[in-house]
């Protein structure tokens, strides 16, 4: 072989041989004189390259202007040129709607694994999709085939992380970034190893390290705001909120949509003080921001159409799905409620807290039969693993006493509920739940509703919260129909010493 | 006033007459031939390609230097195919220098020069002008043009050369001799001789270029460079029969536009599952586009290999695990054996529906 001038990296073409607008322009002028379907075409490949596509309007309309039977893509490609609106495919927001959708993606992202079965980004897809269907053992064998094709890839190693934890798995996807070569110098594969090191309890390897990293800012503020914002999460957990609310700020020098929810999350659950500008908000992917921000406002009807948004955009996670189920309660939406709840509960069974949510929206709507036959379930699954009633699973028995106008019982273990949330510091459950119990004795005619209500005040005095506020707010907005109910708990009783209720025969086996 | 190479209407070169110049020719744009002439001799019609120093003499010693070894570039390869009887390149026929007649005595004549080719001429024009998608442009045509190309390849890469300029303008139509030829060298890369085009990672059109060079890739051995990038055009070209898009365009229409180059910040090794990926969309929709053709997925299949956004990867993957070659003779004999057989199901169709 003769030899040859090297290679160079960044080649600079020789003017001879640039292709320049003028070039194009004779290309299309040449065309002209004698239009064929074929030179059309031709002329069309240039669209990639954008300070050539204004020269591409005239055979782009010669392309859909004749009666041509031409390939969808090429017509679809001389429509954009022409700037036609191209028909968009209608989104299904329907849960049918999804669930064909699903099938259909399913179908097409196997059609994608034939033609190339090492198509790990196809194969993360497959998992997403499985995962959001309920089909978790799926997932993860979709998940692993992809991290093993590409184990220090930054996209394939997220996306894993996310399905595990999704997977209550922390442990594994903290054990797979941790295998790979990649976390110790990847700044965002650094940010979901912190992430899930403070979400296992631990404290983060790299955390020195990227701490190091971020005040370096020899890197691109975009690469570093994940960091910072897992950095600053960790931080908050940990009780030292003035680095958290410093590294927060470093993180939104440059936000994604994943810090940006990070971070209005953390504010509200911290009580930081954060600035959030508006332009970051305006992402067609910041839906979960804008929950946040939305909850942060109390603005909490915006906040329930961006959350279920939020859950078409990841119809994996169930976050979304809890957070439009507590609102829709806020809200009194107990259908809404209702039907969510259990489209979550196909995902997460076992999930006492969804359980509990359907549980309270079927009480609302006064299915007391329904509610109490799940209740008794929880209560048993709760001695069984906690050894006591947690705190949502009280207040639901306390509104069910309410709907029965059982109102000392209902008052009592709506308190019971309260005095664990105020052990568990947790003020915002807490003011909740004390908001709760001041709607069901308004509704259920408690004559101690007075009383209650200045009590629940009072709480709130102490730990404001918007959405204790809204639900009171809404209580005084709907009238009750008057009905008797069966009591269907009355063979139920609270031990104090043990924290359980017992039940002694149940009336519905 | 009219350059030298705009002045030989109805000149006598080398016994060819030139009767008139055409608007249109392949190598016009982006390279250094202005001008293209129909000539004829012995009743034999033929095509002339021309270029005079006027429009690198205002410009610097490099451009000059350029241009020359340009015109000598082109016109050794396309002597070497000449010699190794290559039957699927455009035959030259001819070449020299010429002084137009009207010009002649002007004093430094050597700057008047027009350096000229002359070709076989192609009488169907480029494929572009038969391409339809409606049906009736037979899937036995797109097959024979397909094999006609992987032919010329492989012509051409037995004496050395890789092409690096497939496109449709380059597909030129010999109805006589019921051929299609590839031509322009002028991009091309040879073992036995410098190319003008050597530093450039991808000399060939844009509209048709792999992937990796818009994202500053460039495949560290010859055999992914330059002959991987013909097999890329290759299946371009099958991408470009049945949509009307190349594979770059085709795969493009399937990827988030954050992974776009010039958008895409990080490297081509990073961005590559997010190609591959858009890659085997692109491909599930030509095979769509291929529905009622009897090799829907085999073509589907070569497609696939042969536009494979990964350059270490492009080819045929057995020839591949067995050496360094990527296995061209394969498809060259796939679409040989496509061709042949839907021309026959098609002959038959016609009969049974009494046409």
């Amino acid at each position: 072989m003769p030899e040859t001038r090297p290679i160079a990296q960044k080649a600079t073409i020789s003017e001879n041989f640039r292709l320049k607008k003028a070039d194009v322009e004779k290309l299309v002028n040449i065309w002209k004189i004698e239009k064929n379907l074929g030179a059309a075409a031709d002329l069309l490949n240039f669209s990639h390259i954008e300070e050539f596509k204004d020269l591409l309007i005239e055979p782009a309309q010669f392309l859909t202007s004749a009666d041509y039977d031409l390939p969808k893509v090429l017509k679809d490609l001389a429509l954009s040129i022409v700037k036609t609106e191209v028909p968009a495919l209608q989104k299904s927001d329907s849960q049918e709607g999804l669930l064909n959708s699903f099938r259909q993606e399913s179908s097409n992202l196997k059609k994608r694994l034939i033609i190339d079965p090492k198509n790990s980004i196809a194969l993360i897809d497959l998992a997403r999709l499985y995962a959001a269907q309920g089909q978790n053992e799926k997932a993860r064998e979709a998940v692993l085939k992809a991290v093993y094709l590409k184990p220090n890839h930054r996209f394939i190693l997220r996306s894993a992380a996310r399905f595990f934890v999704h997977n209550k798995q922390s442990d594994e996807a903290e054990f797979i970034l941790a295998k790979s070569g990649s976390t110790n110098v990847d700044p965002w594969l650094m940010a979901t190893h912190i992430s899930l090191e403070t979400i296992l309890g631990k404290t983060p390897k790299l955390l020195k390290k990227a701490n190091l990293i971020i005040k370096a800012k020899s890197i691109n503020p975009i690469h570093l705001s994940e960091l910072a914002s897992s950095i600053a999460t960790f931080e908050a957990f940990r009780g030292d909120i003035k680095s958290a609310k410093r590294n927060f700020n470093s993180a939104l020098i440059a936000p994604n949509d994943n810090s940006l929810a990070q971070a209005i999350w953390a504010a509200q659950k911290f009580s930081m003080q954060i600035n959030i500008k508006d332009e970051w908000l305006l992402s067609p992917f910041s839906h979960e921001a804008r929950y946040y921000q939305f909850i942060t406002n109390a603005e909490f009807e915006a906040a329930i159409t961006e959350a279920r948004e939020w859950f078409l955009d990841e119809p994996y996670t169930l976050r979304p799905l809890r957070a439009a189920i507590y609102l829709a309660c806020v809200l009194g939406n107990y259908e809404d409620a209702e039907r969510i709840a259990r489209q979550a509960l196909k995902f997460e069974k076992q999930d006492i807290e969804l359980q509990n949510n359907l549980i309270y929206a079927l009480a609302a709507q006064s299915k007391i039969e329904q509610a109490v036959s799940m209740l008794e379930e929880i209560v048993k699954v709760e001695k069984n693993v906690l050894g006591f009633n947690g705190g949502h699973t009280l207040a639901n028995w306390g509104m069910i006493q309410f709907k029965l106008s059982n109102f000392e019982e209902g008052e009592k273990f709506y308190k019971l509920a309260i005095s664990q949330y105020e052990k568990d510091g947790n003020f915002l459950a807490k003011s909740q739940a004390a908001a709760y119990m001041a709607r069901e004795s308004v509704f259920s005619k408690n004559p101690n509703s007075e009383r209650i209500l200045r009590e629940t005040l009072s709480i709130l005095k102490i730990h404001p919260s918007k959405l204790a506020t809204k639900i009171l707010e809404m209580s005084k907005l709907i009238d009750r129909k008057e009905e008797k109910l069966e009591d269907l708990t009355r063979n139920w009783h609270y031990d104090e010493k043990r924290k359980l209720l017992i039940l002694e025969k149940s009336r519905l086996k | 006033m009219a350059i030298p190479s705009e002045l030989l209407e109805n000149e006598i070169i080398s016994d060819w007459k030139v009767e008139k110049q055409i608007e249109t020719f392949q190598g016009q744009t982006g390279g250094f031939f202005s001008r293209g002439y129909i000539v004829e001799k012995g009743g034999k019609k033929a095509f002339l390609k021309a270029m005079d120093l006027h429009s690198v003499l205002g410009g610097s010693l490099q451009q000059v230097n350029e241009a020359i070894s340009q015109y000598e570039f082109e016109r050794k390869l396309f002597e070497m195919c000449a010699r190794s009887g290559l039957s699927n390149i455009v035959r030259m026929l001819d070449q020299g220098e010429h002084i137009p007649s009207s010009i002649a005595h002007l004093p430094n004549p050597q700057f008047n020069k027009v350096y000229y080719l002359i070709f076989e001429f192609a009488s169907g024009g480029d494929i572009r002008r038969e391409l339809k998608f409606d049906g009736e442009k037979l899937d036995s045509w797109k097959l024979f043009v397909l094999h006609q190309i992987a032919v010329a390849l492989k012509q051409l890469h037995t004496i050395g050369i890789a092409h690096q300029d497939i496109k449709p303008s380059n597909v030129l139509a010999f109805k006589e001799e019921k051929k299609y030829k590839l031509t322009d060298l002028g991009r091309s890369s040879s073992t036995n001789y410098i190319a003008p085009t050597d530093d450039i990672p991808f000399p060939g059109d844009l509209k048709y270029s792999p992937p990796e060079y818009f994202y500053r890739y460039i495949p560290p051995e010859y055999n992914d460079r330059r002959i991987g990038s013909d097999l890329y055009l290759l299946g371009s070209m099958i991408s470009f029969l049945y949509t009307g898009l190349g594979a770059l365009n085709l795969t493009r229409i399937f990827t988030s536009q954050e992974y776009w180059w010039g958008i895409w910040g990080g490297s081509y090794k990073d961005v590559l599952p997010f190609l591959i990926d858009a890659h085997a969309k692109a491909t599930e929709a030509l095979r769509e586009k291929l529905v009622g053709n009897k090799f829907q997925n085999e073509l589907a299949l070569i497609y696939h290999q042969l536009c494979h956004p990964d350059p270490s990867l492009r080819g045929h993957p057995k020839t591949r695990a067995m050496s360094n070659h990527l296995g061209l003779e394969r498809y060259v004999t796939d679409f040989d054996r496509y061709s042949k057989d839907l021309e026959i199901t098609e002959r038959i169709r016609r009969l049974a529906s009494g046409n």
